[in-house]
């Protein structure tokens, strides 16, 4: 087994350098090795790329131990240190360990150099699993503190950006979907040296988008998996770079080591968190790993907040649906109080025809917000019986055809299909489907509804001529407290953000299965199956 | 000569809604035009213009607020607007709009006729 580790080796003698590369592959190493013997060029090489081994001449003319060990720590680099010497005395090499080397060798005995880089290997392995582990521990204590505290979304996401900074990166960017798009929170987090207005701009004006073909971001997003860059070179940044503009940036930035991790929460992409280092190699697959969990975590606090910012406006948007037709309510029986008895006679029927029709409405409304509590709470019970679904079909056509005197339900078949279902559900998943038809089709016109009997199902399906559903939007429509249209004209259309999210959780539970068909400007058609139990015949 | 009753445009995406408060209105000797959302409203004043607007917040295709935008830079303030939402603050909502007075939906028709009375007068 062979082993790739670079190294860089402090010294005058490239004969020795040599020996000591030989040595390392004799143990079972590949070396990659570079050497330097003076400071401007130690530099250089240490800033240039991630070395694992330092191997460094004990006695050179110009360039002493000691200055070379205080590169290695102005670097901030905890790799480790072998002092490699003709002879070195006791008393001088407990001085050198002090002053940071890990290890001596003596020259006329490198058959121990081997062992030794090993074990220094495994050392530094420890240690760096050690600093991540307390870095995460104390991550997920802040992670934890923002689920207790409760502060609101935008706050969450601000702060899930700071848990990674200054610690374990030199800056970061958190992107956290709230209502459609990935992009929709922004927060960034640097270290003070770190030019933040440039950190935000690049966070800001370009999100990383699936489409995109950069080799880092797009890729992440398309595969959904944490992605590392262990050390990020200037080709690279081009390949990432929309524009000049974005390439400035990154450059001004330097990410030389970055790992992207893809939020998931319920399957969903929620959230993409950005870790960049300016020290090539700075991240490995062990800091990925622990990367991972503290992303998890991160996606999982972030999308808390969002629910709990979702499930606010719910109720805000629920109160204000109910109270609309209270005040219909209300107003119809007022003006019937203040009309003479004969006038009142000749307005009767009509107004009665009102009220009735906005006490369904809001029986349907209070009926959704009590079965999305229920569902959350998981006592959604679905009580089976035998079940007229034409009856339904029939009944349901009839209850939204006096919603709206501008648009015609058309039956266009109903076969005679009894199914073991709970009724209550299957006409809430009617009515709803319907309700949606006619309050996404503004301009009035045709809703098309089949109920087709087939082998063994029967599929029903509700088609309106009306807006359709942005493509964009689709993946999300059965999506708790989803609102497609939030940003459009339709925003404000009558819409709590459950009824297609109940839909399709009604139908999946009876055994069945749920589609749709949209297009912009064109119309949508939803569509339902439910297995069949009855007897035939 | 006496002169012709305010006319009031109502402003709402609920056609009972509509229905009812243009009925609550021309019972009380106003004249009343309709519209169902932002756009029809823009295009019922140009058409007539009205002496004052009661407006709902929340419609599709053109809400209260793009509407009183609109509105305030084509006729500046000398239309009234009054709120009618259901929503949860009717005085921010009607704030956010440069709105006369509000009312919050359920509201007594009393109330409606003394804030119209108190903004376009008598019928």
């Amino acid at each position: 087994m062979s082993e790739r580790l670079s190294v860089l080796i402090v010294d005058d003698s490239e004969d020795d350098a040599l020996l000591m590369a030989r040595e390392l592959r004799r143990s079972g190493f590949e070396p990659v090795t570079r050497r330097v013997d003076a400071a401007p060029a130690m530099t250089a090489a240490l800033a240039e790329r991630p070395w694992e081994l330092l191997l460094v001449d004990y006695r050179m003319p110009h360039f002493g131990v000691e200055d070379a060990l205080q590169l290695v720590q102005q670097a901030g680099l905890d790799v480790p240190v072998i002092l490699v010497s003709a002879t070195v005395g006791e008393e001088t090499a407990v001085a050198m360990m002090k002053a940071g080397a890990h290890d001596f060798v003596l020259k006329n005995n490198l058959g121990r150099l081997g062992p030794a880089v090993m074990r220094e290997l495994r050392d530094a392995d420890v240690r760096r699993r050690r600093r991540w582990a307390e870095a995460a521990l104390e991550i997920l204590a802040e992670a934890g503190r923002l689920v207790v505290e409760g502060p609101d979304f935008g706050e969450v996401v601000r702060r899930a950006a700071g848990v990674a900074v200054p610690r374990l990166a030199a800056w970061s960017i958190v992107y956290a979907r709230d209502r459609s798009s990935i992009s929709d929170a922004i927060a960034t987090a640097c270290r003070p040296e770190i030019d933040c207005a440039a950190l935000d701009e690049l966070a800001r004006n370009y999100p990383p988008a699936l489409e995109a073909a950069d080799p880092v971001f797009g890729s992440a997003l398309r595969t959904r998996k944490p992605t590392l860059v262990s050390t990020v070179s200037d080709d690279e940044l081009v390949a990432m770079a929309r524009d000049a503009r974005h390439l400035e940036l990154l450059r001004a930035l330097e990410p030389r080591s970055l790992i992207v991790i893809p939020q998931i929460a319920r399957e969903q992409l929620v959230g993409i968190l950005v870790l960049a280092a300016q020290r090539p190699g700075r991240y490995n697959t062990a800091d990925l790993g622990i990367a991972k969990e503290i992303g998890g975590r991160v996606a999982l606090v972030v999308e808390n907040a969002r629910l709990v910012r979702a499930r606010e406006e719910f109720i805000s948007t629920a109160i204000h649906e109910i109270k609309t037709p209270i005040a219909v309510i209300k107003t119809g029986v007022q003006l019937m109080q203040q009309l003479a008895p004969a006038r009142r006679e000749e307005r009767l029927p009509e107004l009665l025809a009102r009220l009735d029709r906005q006490c369904n409405r809001l029986s349907r409304l209070v009926t959704d917000v009590l079965e999305v509590s229920r569902l959350d709470l998981n006592r959604v019970t679905i009580t089976r019986r035998r079940t007229d679904l034409a009856a339904l079909v029939e009944r349901a056509v009839g209850e939204m055809q006096e919603v709206s005197d501008r648009h015609t339900l058309i039956i266009r078949r109903n076969d005679a299909v009894t199914i073991e279902a709970d009724p209550d559900r299957i006409a809430q998943v009617l009515t709803n489907l319907i309700g949606n038809a006619i309050k996404y089709s503004p301009a009035g016109g045709a809703v098309e509804i089949e109920s087709r009997r087939s082998d063994g199902s029967v599929t029903v399906s509700v088609r309106d001529h009306g807006i359709g559903i942005p493509r964009e939007k689709q993946g999300r429509i059965f999506e708790r407290f989803y609102r497609a249209h939030v940003g459009t004209p339709y925003e404000h259309a009558s819409s709590l953000g459950v009824g297609l999210y109940l839909t399709h959780e009604f139908v999946t539970r009876h055994g069945g299965r749920m589609w749709f068909e949209s297009q912009e400007g064109v119309g949508s058609t939803f569509a339902f199956s439910l297995p069949l139990t009855e007897d035939r015949g | 000569m006496t002169r012709p009753s305010p006319l009031v445009l109502i402003v709402d995406d609920d056609p009972d809604m509509l229905d009812l408060v243009e009925q609550a209105i021309v019972d009380r000797g106003y004249r009343a035009a309709r519209a169902n959302n932002g756009e029809e409203a823009l295009a019922r004043t140009a058409e007539a213009e009205p002496q004052l607007i009661l407006l709902d917040m929340r419609m599709p295709v053109m809400d209260g607020w793009s509407f009183a935008r609109v509105f305030r830079e084509r006729y500046g303030r000398l239309i009234p607007i009054i709120v009618m939402t259901a929503a949860e603050d009717s005085k921010l909502r009607a704030d956010e709009v440069g709105a006369e007075a509000d009312l919050g939906k359920p509201f007594e028709l009393e109330r409606l006729y003394e804030v119209v009375a108190d903004t376009v007068g008598p019928p």
